[in-house]
């Protein structure tokens, strides 16, 4: 493919330029923005004032740096467009309004992110290695890494390596479509998430912030001016979400193929839906939190301080905070379901109700928030929250149904993509099975804050939305590299990455039932050897992730040539050359059949709603 | 949002698409206003301060419907292709926005509410986040306006007008909703 030649032709300077130019365009906004409302107000650049009104000047000039000035202002104003998209490599760290390069560029982002949270991770280990002090200086500084490495693993990992990463370069394939509905709208959306990591990851220039992940109050309105920097990545990257979510369901409602009905629509369409519906529709609450947690420092207004309401920001956080669980998962569980069905040659089992699945989870997903408050909420409010969180597990088993179903009496392949979509469900059922004990009002006034949630969420989100996204990789990897990875060592990673994920984590559960507890430097004695035992185990884990990342790299240059096919899948997506051309296909595909009918094909198809219109000459079409 | 400035036609599939993913939009600018206006509820109540400027916040709140007249009418005539007149409505109402904006920002620093309070906080929080769309709004108009000034738009291709001018709609609206809401009930 012609990005590899051209990736030689290129030189440094044009592939850093653009974000070079943003870089000084944000340093300059910010330093017009803290310095002229010091000088205006008086006071220092480094009052909160001063820093929110950098943050935001600045990032308006990192838009336009990036190119926002010549393709959204011109253009706006009545000028014609005169941005240069680049052309090769280049094109992936530039302004671009192509969807698949958007889709590599929010997935580099979130491996970036990815790689320094798991880095912070690692400084947590080894701190936790002994029961003492010893590898931060204090304890805000071991409560900062865990803030840093929350707030990026789920505001900027968790949420944009498959939404934003597959969502933007897979669903406009998978529905034949050439692009997006709003390209432009796309582009821009993709440099909101740098300035949102940026923020988090410099936020100790500021002392940090010690809050963790979830900024509670009141501490957050006592913290440190790293805060600010918490409010306002974390608005950032949500700005990035809701445009991404709007643009997916445009496009897959409104670009469909001729043919390609609701009751064909490939099973990660449906889930990045059913998510952009979520995150249209709750990520706007966060950003109203997170405005509200900047006036009370800035205004300052008293929402959460010791004269407001502290519950009011778990509420809205977790109004959102739920669903975004559902936001993460979602994808993971279409992604299973699309590769499951093409290493076992079997028609998807039970896609309308994986479907219904989907929808359900969506439905509920904003009705059980309270859960995560359990400890802090008056009585009346646990057990229907309880029970509501427990029925969220009925739809769950919907998409169990599903994988089970389509893996039973199989020719099952179990190639990289495979083993990564088959662990990623094994981790999700432990973290699932164990997500009952916390849903349970007793027992998680016992489980509360400790070790045990550390490891439950960990099941849920890097066992399995995680794995997800590497089974992603690895399936699509010829499809947007145009060369096969190396299978070996893929399927290494995939064993290592399982064994040393169980061995890390399962014994948080044991660490956590013995007592200990979330967010401390320190602990009692006792706990050393399980301790000791999770840190081995994670800096192994942790290793095994070079594995993968050096593969992806060596073989994007000197692997064998992918053919348009290489898993003999039936989805669009595959009908394209790998990678596929500027307008994804060189004409528009009709759709004549449901995608997953493979094997046995004498089955009936089975479609969202009944359609007995369909006749039946339509079952013998055949697998290829 | 933001259509591509070309003069081609624009098919009736790219209309449709284009106000589907802009309903959107304008769904989860809607999300951000009923939180803040639950959180008015939560926080203070019914509860209005006698220190509110309800004269000041009334003509804000006209000047705003008022300014309904001329973007309406730029809608009309930019779908008749004539892109002067419609700059000439579409300039019309960014003036009268900007006489509303400023009648915020006055009201936002003249009203004596306690920043700390119940109802003082929900007050700033409501009528900063709504001016914040007032800002965005009124930078659609000039864009708007610049681009008909240039002839950008023809007969068969300003559906960027008709999204800004229902952007603004929604800001209008807004006000109206957040006068009822935070002056009076």
């Amino acid at each position: 493919m012609s990005a590899h030649t051209a990736a030689r032709r290129a030189n440094f300077f044009e592939i850093i330029w653009p974000i070079a130019r943003a870089t000084i365009f944000a340093g300059a906004g910010y330093a017009i923005g803290a310095f002229g409302v010091a000088a205006i107000r008086g006071g220092t650049w480094m009052d909160q004032v001063s820093i929110v009104f950098g943050f935001v000047i600045g990032l308006a000039g990192w838009l336009l740096g990036g190119g926002a000035f010549e393709a959204w202002v011109r253009p706006w104003f009545g000028y014609e467009n005169n941005w240069n998209e680049g052309h090769g490599i280049t094109r992936f760290f530039r302004y671009n309004t192509d969807h698949k390069v958007i889709g590599v560029q929010y997935m580099w982002a979130a491996g970036f992110a990815f790689l320094a949270a798991g880095l912070v991770a690692m400084g947590m280990r080894a701190e936790l290695f002994t029961p003492q002090l010893d590898f931060f200086t204090n304890r805000t500084w071991y409560n900062t890494a865990v803030s840093i490495h929350g707030s990026l693993m789920l505001f900027s990992v968790s949420v944009v390596a498959i939404v934003g990463g597959f969502g933007n370069y897979f669903v406009p394939l998978l529905v034949g479509a050439d692009d997006m509905v709003f390209p432009q709208v796309n582009g821009i959306s993709w440099w909101f998430v740098l300035p949102g990591i940026a923020a988090l990851l410099l936020s100790p220039l500021l002392g940090g912030f010690e809050t963790g992940w979830t900024g509670y109050a009141p501490l957050a309105t006592t913290d440190e001016a790293g805060q600010l920097f918490y409010y306002l990545g974390v608005f950032s990257l949500g700005v990035s979400s809701m445009l991404t979510g709007v643009n997916v369901i445009a496009t897959a409602v409104y670009m469909r193929a001729p043919g390609l009905t609701w009751n064909r629509l490939p099973m990660f369409v449906w889930a990045m839906i059913v998510t952009s519906v979520l995150n249209v529709m709750w990520v706007p609450v966060i950003g109203v939190n997170m405005m509200m947690g900047v006036m009370d420092r800035v205004v300052p207004t008293a929402f959460f301080g010791a004269k407001g309401f502290p519950l009011l920001w778990q509420d809205l956080f977790w109004l959102f905070g739920h669903p975004e669980v559902y936001i993460i998962m979602l994808t993971a569980w279409g992604l299973w379901l699309e590769i499951i069905p093409v290493f076992s040659r079997k028609t998807l089992f039970a896609y309308r109700w994986a479907v219904i699945g989907f929808i359900v989870i969506a439905l509920l997903s904003g009705t059980v928030w309270v859960h995560h408050m359990f400890t802090a909420v008056s009585e009346a409010r646990l057990i229907p929250f309880m029970t509501n969180t427990e029925v969220i597990s009925i739809p769950t088993g919907f998409i169990y149904l599903s994988v089970i179903g389509t893996l039973f009496q199989g020719r099952i392949r179990l190639t990289t993509p495979m083993l990564f979509a088959l662990f990623s469900a094994l981790n999700f059922l432990i973290g699932g099975g164990t997500g009952i004990f916390l849903a349970d009002v007793p027992s998680d006034f016992q489980l509360q804050d400790t070790f045990f949630v550390v490891a439950h969420f960990h099941y849920t989100i890097l066992g399995g939305m995680i794995f997800a996204w590497f089974a992603g990789l690895y399936y699509w990897f010829p499809k947007f590299s145009g060369r096969m990875y190396n299978e070996f060592w893929g399927k290494f990673s995939a064993w290592w990455m399982m064994v040393f994920f169980n061995l890390t984590f399962f014994t948080m559960f044991i660490s956590g039932i013995n007592g200990m507890n979330r967010r401390i430097a320190t602990y009692l004695p006792d706990l050393t050897r399980l301790n000791e035992f999770t840190s081995i185990m994670g800096f192994l884990f942790g290793v095994g992730f070079f594995v993968p990342l050096i593969n992806f790299l060596v073989s994007a240059y000197v692997g064998r040539r992918a053919p348009a096919n290489p898993w003999g899948g039936k989805t669009l997506e595959w009908a394209t050359t790998s990678p596929p051309p500027h307008e994804n296909f060189e004409t528009i595909p009709v759709v004549r059949e449901d995608f997953y009918r493979y094997g046995d094909v004498t089955e009936p198809e089975m479609g969202l709603f009944p359609n007995p219109t369909l006749g039946s000459q339509q079952h013998t079409t055949g697998d290829d | 949002m933001p259509a591509p400035v070309t003069f081609e036609k624009l098919t009736a599939r790219q209309i449709r698409m284009y106000w589907g993913g802009f309903w959107l939009i304008v769904l989860s600018e809607t999300m951000i206003f009923v939180t803040v206006f639950a959180v008015r509820f939560l926080m203070a109540y019914a509860d209005v301060s006698p220190d509110v400027n309800r004269l000041l916040g009334g003509l804000i709140t006209l000047i705003f419907v008022v300014s309904v007249v001329p973007a309406a009418s730029a809608v009309r005539e930019i779908r008749q292709g004539r892109n002067d007149t419609a700059s000439r409505s579409l300039m019309a109402t960014a003036l009268l926005g900007m006489l509303a904006f400023a009648g915020v920002i006055v009201d936002l620093f003249t009203v004596h509410l306690a920043a700390g309070s119940r109802y003082g906080e929900s007050y700033f929080l409501a009528t900063g986040y709504h001016a914040l769309h007032i800002f965005i709004g009124l930078i659609v108009l000039l864009a708007l306006y610049s681009s008909a000034r240039r002839n950008r738009f023809s007969v068969d291709n300003h559906w960027s007008v008709e999204a800004g001018a229902v952007f603004w709609y929604f800001v209008v609206v807004m006000y109206v909703v957040l006068y009822g809401i935070l002056f009076w009930v």
